[in-house]
């Protein structure tokens, strides 16, 4: 693991949501979008997740899918992030 | 999993290509004639042809039952069909069979057609939202790319009162080349951004130009009893393919860094 701590559950259900794209997009896009919240994939925050949703995530899987696939995606992505809050 | 390093992995086969062609070039360029260049000449085709798939195969896996998945594959699938082209004009010249080797030049050009519409769709869904000047930048360049094919095209067949050869097949190609051009533009739709248009038209350019001229010398030669390798036209074939390569290489880039 190159002396890395663990993602935590939060992060982990979120990248395979956007599995679809495969694991190189889903780790990355999500790395990036809760970086951009001053977060990391160990300690990420539900609010955090959330806004990170919003700025970066869905954005970013827009540009692979339709728009009504993305706003599926959201729509799971927030159920999960309700659940663990 | 260390993303960083995941997205050099990821756009090693368009390293590649990229290298693939330089090192060619190199090639072409030092031997300019004789039959190394034809062996790196046909090689190059090979080559890019085997990474071209590679590529297309990856990103059937990676984009297949998505909206942009279809526009990769135009892209891909338009780039495929211009290397089997190319090979399959070669060996029909070598084979003296003249109507096959026209209609595999219609069907390049067509390649082209969706070779850069793929690639145009593709920048227009990854989201960049280009300034004015970069906009004014890229319409400029397509406008001199149209205009400059035209003329590089009939040109020459002006010049030396060769209309037969103009008429036969290098209007067709420019005509073809424009009709390339509105579609890009119109797909555009001020859409893109110039930094990664800019290699991608002038590499275009490159392709056609190097087509026209080597099409019209060695037709020319064929016509006036004489032989004519054309490699030096070829090279710039090769030059376009390369700075292509170096725009999808630069705006796939891009995207990645904008999302991961």
């Amino acid at each position: 693991m190159d002396g890395e701590t663990m993602p935590n559950d939060l992060f982990q259900s979120v990248v395979e949501h956007l599995g679809f794209l495969g694991d190189i997009f889903s780790v990355g896009i999500v790395k990036k979008g809760i970086s951009k919240q001053g977060a990391d994939p160990e300690s990420v925050t539900c609010p955090q997740m959330i806004e990170a949703l919003d700025d970066h995530i869905i954005p970013s899987v827009q540009s692979f899918v339709t728009p009504q696939k993305a706003d599926e995606v959201r729509r799971k992505i927030q159920k999960t992030i309700s659940r663990a809050s | 999993m260390n993303a960083t390093l995941k997205e050099i992995l990821d756009d090693r086969v368009a390293q590649a290509i990229i290298a693939i062609n330089i090192i060619t070039s190199i090639i072409l360029l030092a031997g300019s004639k004789g039959a190394l260049t034809n062996v790196v000449s046909n090689l190059e085709g090979v080559l890019v042809l085997a990474v071209g798939s590679f590529f297309f195969y990856r990103n059937w896996k990676l984009y297949g039952n998505m909206t942009e998945g279809k526009v990769w594959m135009l892209f891909f699938g338009g780039m495929l069909l211009s290397m089997v082209g190319m090979i399959g004009t070669t060996i029909a010249e070598r084979a003296g069979i003249a109507a096959l080797s026209n209609s595999i030049v219609v069907l390049r050009s067509l390649a082209y057609v969706l070779f850069t519409s793929g690639f145009a769709l593709k920048i227009k869904f990854s989201g960049y939202r280009p300034s004015f000047n970069d906009t004014l930048i890229a319409a400029m360049f397509a406008a001199m790319y149209g205009l400059l094919v035209f003329t590089l095209a009939v040109g020459p067949g002006i010049i030396w009162g060769e209309f037969d050869i103009i008429i036969d097949s290098y209007a067709m190609l420019a005509v073809i080349e424009i009709f390339i051009l509105f579609v890009v533009v119109m797909i555009l739709q001020m859409d893109v951004s110039a930094r990664g248009w800019i290699p991608i038209a002038i590499g275009m350019f490159f392709i056609s130009v190097g087509d026209a001229l080597y099409n019209f010398f060695m037709d020319y030669a064929s016509t006036h009893g004489g032989t004519y390798d054309g490699h030096p036209y070829r090279l710039i074939w090769y030059y376009g393919l390369w700075l292509v390569s170096f725009g999808a290489y630069y705006l796939r880039k891009k995207h990645l860094e904008m999302i991961m």
